[in-house]
C-alpha cells in the first residue's frame, strides 16, 4: 500500500474528472475528515486517515482491500473505474441518466442503454462524456459512456445504443469475486 | 307409394348405337313420365361410336325408380348392356332452380315493401325522395314522412338516446333528447342543420390523400415511415393542429369520415407527446375508434383517458360512411404504425434535465445539504413574515411569526426562551387575576406562539411541546447570561402588543438591562438547582408547568423589582421631590413608597448603571411603571408560597426584592427594621462597608462574609414570612402597606442615612431572632463555605498583585500601572462581596493549566462576556501535545493532499484555492478566539476609561489594602468586640457627615456610598451609551466620595492606631500618605 505517483494520481484524476468534474476536490479535501488515495496490488483505494492507520499495520499479502477500491490500473497503466467507486461517483456526478424500469435490467446485466430504454438525460451532455446511470427512481445503477449527446439522442434512433455500459451494480454479482 | 313423383336425371349408359330417343322414351316411360332424353354419342378419330350414353330426365317416384333400375340395370338391349345410375341435374336445370331461389328470396322481403313504400310515394307525388312543397309538410297518406329542407322527403325517425351520432350532425338540439329513452325525430325543424353534400361525395378523396397535405415533418424517422405508411406518417405532424382545435372543443362536424379518423389519430399522438397525467382530464376529442385504437401499446392508458365524445361518433355514424372499411383499414394500419412508432414516440418521453435536477434520494453525506434546509426554513419564514401581513391575532401562526420576525436577529432559542417565559409570565397574570380578557388573550396567544416557534426553532424536534418547553427552560437557565443582553429586545418588541402588557414588558426590559449583575449572579448561583428541577420537570409535565412558573415569577419579580430599582436609582433628588409633591393619590402614593424603597434599597444593588438609564425618562412615565409593578408585585404575591420559596432560595436578586416588601411592611411597624435593611445595604456594599471595618484583613474577611451572608440569609427569611403574609393579603393590603410606608418614607429617608450607620448591630440581630433563624443558619453556614472557598479563589488571583503593592507600600514607591493592577483585583473583591455567588472555585482555574487560563482571564477582566472556559485552555495543550505528536503524519496527510489538488488544479484547470476545513474544529476555535479578540479590544477601550476612575478610586483601595496587611494584628488585638470598633468608627463617620455633607447637597454617605458602588457596578452593566454619562458623572461624584473616604480612613485610623496600636503606626502613616498622594 502506498500513495500513488503523480502519474498514477493524474490518470485516476482524469478518469474521475470526466464523471464528476471538479468535484474531485470535494473528494481530496474533505470537510468531514482526511480521506487519501492509496495504491495496493494495482488498485486504487480510497480511504480515511483512520482507517489508513489501521490498515498500515496489515501485512500486504493479508490486506484485501483497505477502504473503497476506485477502481484499478491496468497493465498498460491506465485507469479503469470499477464499480464500487460508484457510491463516491453517484452523489458528484455531473450528467446523468436514466433508464426506463423496462431496460434497467438489460443495464444490469452489462448491455448498453439503448435508445429506447433512456427515460431522462441531464441536458448538455456531451458525446463520450461520463455519465451515471440511475433507475427512474434515482437509484444508482452504475456508470458508462454517453455514446451521443443529448441532442443526438433525440433524434437517434430507438435501437441505437445512447451510453456504453462501463459498469453496472450486477457486477458485485456477476464480478464478485473480483471486486474488491 | 308411386304417388309422389320426383324429376330425377337418369344417366344410362351401355346404349346401343343405334338406340334413338324414341326407344329410350318407350323404355322408360313405362317407369315414370319421360320429360326429356338426351343421348350422346362419343366417337373415335374415325368416326366410329365408341361410346353411347344418355340423359334422362324422369319425373318418377322412387319405387319405380327402384323398380327400373333392378329391371332395367344391366340388361341387354340393342346390344348393349344397359347401366343405370342417377345423374346431377343438369346445370341448366340448376341455374335456373337457382334463378329462381334468388328470385323468390329477393322479392319477398324486398320487393314488396320497397316497391310498395315506391308506389304508393309515388301515388302521393313523391319522386325520388323528393316533392316539391314547403318544408314540414307531410306527405299525403304516409305519416311518417315529412317534407324536409331542399323538398327532401324524408322520414320522422324515433330514436333512442344512444343515437347521439345522428345527432350530433345538428348538434344542438340534441342535448335535450338525451333525457328520454325514445325520441322523435322530426327532421323538418331541423332543417337548416342540413346540407347538401351530393357534389362533395362525388369528389371524396381517399382518407390517405386527405392527410398528405398535413405533412410537414422531415424527420429520418417520418421519412422512413413514409414509404410505407404514407397515410398515417402525418399524423403525428396534423394531431397537433387537429388536437389543438381539438382541445378547443372546436367541432369538426361535417368533414368526413376520413379527416375524422386522422383526426382521431392526431389528438392521441399529440397527448402522448405532451403526455402529463394532469391534461388527461381535459382531453379532446376520441370516439369509439379511438377506444379500439387506444388499445395499442404504451399509448393505451393515455388514449383511454381521452374518453368518447359525441364528436367524433358523429362523423363515424355520419352518412357518408360508405368508407367504413377503408376507415378500418387505415386503423389497422394506424395502430401498427403507432405500435412500431411506440419506441420512437417515446423518445418525444426523453426527458432531458437540467443539472440542478435533484434526485430524490439523499442518502450521502454530502448530499444531505444543509442549505436546503436553511432555504426551507427560510422560506418558511418568509411565508410566516407575508402571513404576518395578514395577521390577526387569532392564529397561533401569526403569532408565531409576529415572534420570528421581532427577534430576526436574535439567536432563536434565546428567543424562544423568551417567549417562553413571557409565556408564563402572562400566564400567571392569567392564573393569578383575570383583570384584563386582553391581557388573557395575549397570554394565550404567547403559548401557542412560543409553543410553535420553540417546536420550530428550538431543535427542530417534533416531540412534545411539553418537552420543547422543559428543554427551553433549562436552556434558559444555562444560556440565562447569554442571552440577557438580547433579552430586552424581543421583550420590547412584545411590549407593542398591548398597553398592560407593554408597560411590563418595559419594566422587564429595562430591569433586565439593569440587573445584567443580578441575572448573572442568579445564574450562578441558582444555575444547578434550577437546572435539576428542569430536569425534574422534563419527566412529568405537571412538574414541568410548576416549575417554569416558578421561574417565571423570579424573572416577574425582576421585573417588578427593576421598576422599584430604577426609582432608587433615579436622581434621589427627584424621588423625593416627587413623593413629595404628589401624595395626592393612593396609587401614585404607592409608587412614591416603591420609589423611597428604591432609595432605601439602592445600595444594595450598587445598580449605578440604572442610573444613568433613568435619568433619560420622564418621572411621570416612571411612576406609571411603578404603578404597574406594584400590581405585578400583587399578583406574583398571589403566587403559591412553593414558587416564592424556590425564588428566595435560588435567587439573591429576589431575596433583595424579598427585603425591600419587608422593609416596606416591617417600616410601616417598626422603624428599626428599616434601618436594619440599611444595615444591610451597607454591608452589601463594601466601599462603605470597608472604611468603617477598617480592620479587616483577608482573614478577618471570612468574619465580614459571616456578617455579610447573615445579613443576606434574614433577608430571605423576612422573605418568607412575607410571602405567606402577602399570599394572605390581597393587592390592597400590600398597596395598603406601602402607602402608609411611603407617608413614613420622607421622614425615613431623611433619618435612614444617620440610621444606617447607627443600627448595624441592631438590626443584623433582629431577623436572627425571627422564626426561621434556623434555617437560615443552614444557609448561612452553606453561604459561608461558599465564601470561603472564594475568598481562597481571591486570594490566588490578589496575591500577586498584593505582594507587588505590599512591597511598594513599605517602598512607598508607587507606579501607576501597578497600583492600578491592584485597584483591578479589589475591585474583583468588592464584586465578590456583593456577589456571593459570582466566584465560585471553578475547577478549571486549578493547576498549571487553571494558573494559564487565569492569566488568560485576566486579560479581559472580570468582564462576565470573557469569562474563559476550559475549552480555550484545552485546545491550547491539546494543539501542544498533538502537534508534537502527529506532526508527522498529517504534515505527510496534508502534503499529499496539497499535491493532489495541485494535481487536480493542473487537469481541470482551475485554481484551486488551498480551501482547507479540514480541521474544523480548530477553525471553530480560532473564529472563537478572534470574536474574543476583536470584542477584547472594545472592551479594553473601555477598560482604559475604567482605570481612569479606579485611579481616581484609588484611595479606598488602598485603604484596603491596608487592612490586608495590618489586620492580623488589630484584630487579635481586639478580639471580637466588633461593636466597640463600629461605634467608634461612627464617631469620625459622623463627624465626617457634618463636615461633609455640605458640600455634597444634603445627599450624605448615602449617595456617596452609591456612586462608589456604581463605578464598580458599572463594570459588568455598562454598554457603549450609557457609558460616558456614567463616567462623567462617576468621576465626579466619585471623586468628592473618595475624599470624603479618605478623609474619614484617615481619621478612623488615626484613631485606632492611636489608642490601641501604636506600633503599626508608621506603616499606617505611610500608606495614609500613599492616599493623599493618590488623591
Amino acid at each position: 500500500m502506498r500513495p500513488l505517483t503523480e502519474a498514477e494520481t493524474r490518470a485516476v484524476f482524469e478518469k474521475l474528472g470526466r464523471y464528476i468534474g471538479e468535484n474531485i476536490q470535494l473528494l481530496v479535501d474533505r470537510p468531514d475528515g482526511t480521506y487519501c488515495f492509496r495504491l495496493h496490488c494495482d488498485r486504487v483505494y480510497y480511504l480515511s486517515e483512520k482507517l489508513l492507520k489501521v490498515a498500515a499495520s496489515v501485512p500486504r499479502d493479508n490486506l484485501v482491500s483497505p477502504g473503497t477500491c476506485f477502481g484499478k490500473f491496468t497493465k498498460t497503466q491506465k485507469f479503469r473505474l470499477s464499480v464500487t467507486a460508484l457510491d463516491f461517483l453517484a452523489p458528484y456526478a455531473k450528467y446523468k441518466v436514466w433508464v426506463k424500469p423496462g431496460s434497467e435490467q438489460s443495464f444490469l446485466y452489462g448491455n448498453h442503454v439503448l435508445k429506447s430504454g433512456l427515460g431522462r438525460i441531464t441536458e448538455n451532455t456531451a458525446q463520450y462524456q461520463g455519465v451515471v446511470v440511475y433507475s427512474m427512481a434515482d437509484v444508482p445503477l452504475g456508470f458508462g459512456v454517453a455514446a451521443k449527446s443529448t441532442q443526438e439522442c433525440r433524434k437517434v434512433d430507438p435501437m441505437a445504443i445512447v451510453v456504453f455500459h462501463q459498469a453496472d451494480v450486477g457486477e458485485y454479482v456477476r464480478n464478485e469475486d473480483t471486486l474488491t | 307409394m308411386e304417388k309422389k313423383q320426383v324429376s330425377k336425371r337418369l344417366y344410362v349408359g351401355g346404349l346401343g348405337h343405334t338406340v334413338s330417343k324414341a326407344e329410350l322414351q318407350e323404355r322408360f316411360g313405362k317407369f315414370g313420365r319421360v320429360l326429356d332424353a338426351e343421348i350422346i354419342t362419343r366417337k373415335d378419330d374415325q368416326g366410329n361410336p365408341m361410346k353411347t350414353f344418355a340423359y334422362i330426365s324422369v319425373s318418377i317416384s322412387d319405387a319405380d325408380l327402384r323398380k327400373c333400375m333392378s329391371i332395367l340395370n344391366k340388361s341387354k338391349w340393342k346390344g348393349g348392356t344397359l347401366q343405370i345410375e342417377l345423374a346431377k341435374e343438369s346445370f341448366l336445370h340448376r341455374l335456373a332452380m337457382e334463378r329462381e331461389e334468388v328470385k323468390l328470396q329477393k322479392e319477398k322481403p324486398h320487393g314488396n315493401d320497397k316497391t310498395c313504400l315506391l308506389e304508393s310515394l309515388k301515388k302521393a307525388g313523391v319522386v325520388d325522395f323528393h316533392m316539391k312543397a314547403v318544408p314540414g309538410t307531410e306527405v299525403p297518406d304516409h305519416k311518417k314522412w315529412i317534407v324536409g329542407k331542399f323538398g327532401r322527403v324524408l322520414p320522422i325517425l324515433h330514436l333512442r338516446n344512444q343515437l347521439e351520432v345522428w345527432l350530433q350532425k345538428e348538434s344542438c338540439w340534441f342535448n335535450s333528447l338525451t333525457q328520454t329513452n325514445i325520441v322523435k325525430y322530426d327532421p323538418s325543424k331541423y332543417c337548416h342543420n342540413l346540407r347538401k353534400l351530393e357534389p362533395d361525395l362525388t369528389h371524396v378523396a381517399p382518407v390517405s390523400e386527405l392527410t398528405w397535405h398535413l405533412e410537414g415533418r422531415d424527420d429520418s424517422v417520418n421519412k422512413k415511415r413514409q414509404g410505407e405508411f404514407s397515410a398515417t406518417k402525418k399524423t403525428p405532424k396534423k394531431l397537433k393542429q387537429l388536437g389543438s382545435e381539438a382541445l378547443n372543443g372546436a367541432a369538426l362536424n361535417s368533414s368526413g369520415c376520413q379527416s375524422c379518423s386522422t383526426n382521431r389519430s392526431s389528438p392521441q399522438l399529440d397527448q402522448r407527446s405532451k403526455t402529463k397525467p394532469s391534461e388527461k382530464s381535459a382531453l379532446p376529442p376520441s370516439r369509439s375508434h379511438n377506444s379500439k385504437i387506444s388499445g395499442r401499446g404504451l399509448l393505451s392508458d393515455k388514449s383511454n383517458v381521452f374518453g368518447v365524445t359525441a364528436q367524433n361518433n358523429t362523423s363515424v355514424s355520419d352518412s357518408d360512411i360508405d368508407s367504413e372499411e377503408e376507415i378500418r383499414a387505415l386503423v389497422k394500419k394506424e395502430r401498427e404504425i403507432q405500435k412500431a412508432e411506440s419506441v420512437e414516440t417515446e423518445s418525444d418521453h426523453l426527458e432531458i434535465v437540467g443539472d440542478n435536477f435533484e434526485l430524490k434520494y439523499n442518502s450521502h453525506w454530502s448530499l444531505s445539504n444543509p442549505d436546503a434546509i436553511k432555504r426551507a426554513i427560510k422560506g418558511r419564514y418568509r411565508e410566516k413574515e407575508t402571513m404576518e401581513c395578514d395577521n390577526g391575532y387569532d392564529s397561533a401562526d401569526t403569532d408565531e411569526i409576529i415572534a420570528d420576525s421581532k427577534t430576526p436577529d436574535l439567536s432563536s432559542r434565546k428567543t424562544a426562551i423568551l417567549e417562553d417565559s413571557k409565556q408564563r409570565k402572562m400566564e400567571n397574570k392569567e392564573i393569578l387575576t383575570n383583570k384584563n380578557c386582553g391581557l388573557v388573550n395575549d397570554s394565550s396567544l404567547k403559548t401557542c406562539n412560543s409553543k410553535e416557534y420553540i417546536e420550530r426553532k428550538g431543535k427542530m424536534k417534533k416531540s412534545k411541546i411539553a418537552a420543547l418547553q422543559s428543554t427551553a427552560v433549562n436552556s434558559t437557565t444555562t444560556t440565562r447570561s447569554d442571552s440577557e443582553s438580547s433579552y430586552s429586545e424581543p421583550e420590547k418588541g412584545e411590549s407593542e402588543i398591548s398597553s398592560d402588557y407593554e408597560s411590563m414588558m418595559r419594566n422587564c426590559y429595562h430591569l433586565d438591562l439593569t440587573l445584567d449583575d443580578l441575572k448573572a449572579l442568579a445564574t450562578d448561583s441558582t444555575g444547578t438547582p434550577v437546572e435539576g428541577s428542569d430536569s425534574t420537570q422534563s419527566s412529568s409535565q405537571c412538574s414541568v408547568e410548576e416549575n417554569p412558573k416558578g421561574n417565571v415569577v423570579n424573572k416577574t419579580k425582576f421585573s417588578t423589582f427593576c421598576p422599584a430599582v430604577k426609582k432608587k436609582c433615579i436622581c434621589p433628588e427627584d424621588v423625593l421631590a416627587s413623593i413629595l409633591a404628589g401624595e395626592e393619590n393612593a396609587d401614585e402614593e404607592s409608587s412614591k413608597g416603591q420609589n423611597n424603597l428604591g432609595l432605601k434599597y439602592q445600595p444594595f444593588r450598587g445598580m449605578g448603571s440604572l442610573c444613568e438609564k433613568e435619568l433619560t425618562k420622564d418621572s411621570t412615565g416612571l411612576k406609571k411603571r411603578s404603578v404597574e409593578s406594584l400590581g405585578l408585585e400583587s399578583h406574583i404575591s398571589y403566587c403559591g408560597e412553593e414558587v416564592s420559596k424556590r425564588q428566595s432560595k435560588n435567587y439573591p436578586s429576589y431575596s433583595l426584592e424579598v427585603s425591600s416588601k419587608k422593609t416596606q411592611n416591617t417600616h410601616c411597624d417598626q422603624y428599626k427594621e428599616l434601618s436594619d435593611a440599611a444595615s444591610l445595604a451597607d454591608e452589601r456594599d463594601q466601599p462603605v462597608s470597608r472604611p468603617r471595618l477598617q480592620g479587616k484583613n483577608k482573614d478577618v474577611s471570612s468574619l465580614q462574609d459571616n456578617q455579610n451572608s447573615e445579613h443576606g440569609d434574614a433577608a430571605p427569611s423576612t422573605d418568607k414570612r412575607e410571602d405567606e403574609s402577602s399570599d394572605m393579603d390581597s393587592n390592597a393590603a400590600v398597596s395598603q402597606k406601602r402607602v402608609k410606608r411611603q407617608l413614613k418614607s420622607p421622614k425615613l429617608l431623611s433619618k435612614k442615612f444617620k440610621g444606617d450607620l447607627c443600627l448595624h448591630a441592631t438590626a443584623s440581630k433582629e431577623p436572627s431572632t425571627k422564626e426561621k433563624q434556623l434555617q437560615d443558619n443552614q444557609r448561612r453556614l452553606a453561604a459561608l463555605e461558599e465564601r470561603q472557598k472564594e475568598r481562597e479563589l481571591q486570594k490566588k488571583l490578589i496575591q500577586g498583585a498584593l505582594s507587588n503593592l505590599v512591597i511598594t507600600l513599605i517602598t512607598s514607591d508607587e507606579s501607576a500601572p501597578k497600583t492600578s493592577v491592584r485597584l483591578f483585583e479589589s475591585s474583583e473583591d468588592e464584586q465578590d462581596d456583593t456577589d456571593d455567588e459570582r466566584f465560585k472555585i471553578k475547577p478549571q482555574f486549578e493547576g498549571k493549566a487553571g494558573e494559564k487560563l487565569l492569566k488568560l482571564q485576566s486579560r479581559f477582566g472580570t468582564d462576565e462576556r470573557f469569562r474563559m472556559d476550559a475549552r480555550f485552555l484545552e485546545s491550547d495543550s491539546e494543539e501542544e501535545e498533538t502537534n508534537i505528536l502527529k506532526v508527522g503524519e498529517e504534515e505527510e496527510l496534508a502534503a499529499e493532499k496539497k499535491k493532489n489538488l495541485q494535481i487536480l488544479g493542473s487537469l481541470l484547470n482551475i485554481n484551486l484555492e488551498h480551501s482547507k476545513p479540514t480541521k474544523t474544529a480548530t477553525s471553530a476555535k480560532k473564529f472563537n478566539m478572534c470574536c474574543t479578540t476583536i470584542l477584547q479590544q472594545s472592551h479594553f477601550s473601555k477598560a482604559k476609561r475604567k482605570k481612569k476612575r479606579e485611579e481616581s478610586e484609588k484611595v479606598p483601595e488602598v485603604s484596603k489594602e491596608v487592612y490586608y496587611d495590618i489586620a492580623v494584628d488589630l484584630k487579635e488585638l481586639f478580639g471580637s468586640s466588633k461593636s466597640k470598633s463600629e461605634k467608634k468608627e461612627e464617631i469620625p463617620w459622623d463627624k465626617d457627615d457634618a463636615d461633609d455633607s455640605t458640600p455634597r447637597d444634603n445627599l450624605g454617605p448615602n449617595v456617596g456610598s452609591d456612586v462608589a458602588q456604581e463605578s464598580s457596578g458599572f463594570r459588568f452593566s455598562f454598554f457603549g451609551d450609557m457609558e460616558e454619562s456614567g463616567i462623567k458623572e462617576g468621576n465626579s461624584r466619585t471623586f468628592i466620595i473618595l475624599q470624603f473616604l479618605v478623609s474619614s480612613l484617615c481619621q478612623a485610623l488615626w484613631s485606632n492606631i492611636v489608642s490601641r496600636n501604636s506600633e503599626s503606626r508608621g506603616f499606617l502613616e505611610t500608606k495614609v500618605s500613599n492616599c493623599a498622594k493618590s488623591l
